[in-house]
């Protein structure tokens, strides 16, 4: 398994995803027309990380924009850890939003509560 | 000369019509030219509206990718190539940013796009959180949610018909100044 870096792009955040130490961090924007397709690789590669995790594993989200397509694969992407958390794994995500962003600090309040994944806050600047 | 003045200027010489502030399109539409057009949009609406509110202008930029990516992503789904034309604009009338936008339905799909808006514009705003959720969660198109959950904005569509018999879905989303 490697280290997952994707660069970021116009439309599209940088994505920094380590299997060595645990944090796998996601920055920027997202907002690509097909985020099906953008969001494909991240998945599966968290899904190869599931079976073979880190002692602790902290998805780091610092979000700038996001469209509603990359709202569902977000879903979709800490849906694929929420085994590793209901078995007993250090798992948590780190919700990182643009100060006074109501919108996507609400996305994480309803992802956390429907999920029952621990979410930490933290207002930032961009 | 820059490129928005030798476009202005070229405007003045054709008599084409010019407003200023106001970015239009009117062509083919798919995923990959949304992309473009939404970065461009970006850099326009932060460059025009950098006096006005930065969360309000984020807002607007969230609503006219909804708007611009719909549009793209049914003439993906619906044509292979030779995408229809469709028309593209965000304006500001000096109280608030408007959004619109024109695009070819095919006469088999009215029914099922029409019932789609309607089943969404029906729903009580208190309903709206619940949709929602539901769409995140378990699949589904947020878009026209998101945009139904604005505050301080009106959203209105409509469909027309040509003497061609063509289907047109009209948008408009009109957004107040301090639509925080």
């Amino acid at each position: 398994m490697e280290i997952l870096n994707i660069e970021p792009f116009l439309q599209t955040p940088e994505i920094n995803f380590n299997h060595q130490t645990g944090i796998l961090y996601l920055c920027g924007k997202s907002y690509p027309a097909d985020a099906i397709d953008f969001y494909k690789s991240i998945i599966d590669w968290s899904k190869e990380y599931c079976q073979n995790p880190a002692d602790k594993t902290t998805l780091i989200c610092e979000i700038e924009y996001l469209n509603s397509a990359s709202q569902k694969q977000l879903v979709e992407l800490i849906l694929v850890f929420k085994p590793l958390f209901d078995s007993g794994k250090n798992f948590k995500v780190k919700w990182k939003y643009e100060e006074g962003d109501d919108d996507i600090l609400s996305v994480g309040e309803l992802v956390e509560h429907e999920l029952e994944i621990p979410f930490e806050y933290q207002e930032v600047q961009f | 000369m820059n490129g928005q003045n030798d476009i202005n200027n070229k405007k003045d010489l054709f008599s084409l019509p010019y407003v200023k502030d106001q970015l239009e399109y009117w062509g083919p539409v798919n995923r990959a030219f949304s992309d473009s057009f939404l970065t461009m949009g970006h850099k326009f609406i932060y460059q025009y509206f950098g006096r006005l509110d930065s969360k309000y202008l984020k807002i607007v930029f969230s609503s006219f990718v909804e708007i611009v990516q719909n549009v793209a992503e049914y003439n993906e789904g619906s044509y292979e190539v030779n995408f229809p034309q469709s028309f593209l604009r965000l304006r500001d009338t000096g109280d608030k940013i408007v959004i619109d936008t024109v695009n070819s339905i095919k006469s088999e799909d009215k029914l099922e796009v029409q019932t789609i808006f309607e089943r969404v514009f029906a729903l009580p705003k208190e309903e709206l959180q619940a949709e929602y959720k539901k769409l995140l969660l378990k699949g589904g198109s947020l878009g026209l949610i998101m945009l139904r959950k604005l505050k301080n904005s009106e959203f209105e569509y409509s469909f027309s018909e040509n003497e061609e018999g063509d289907t047109w879905l009209v948008i408009e989303l009109k957004m107040n100044y301090g639509n925080t």
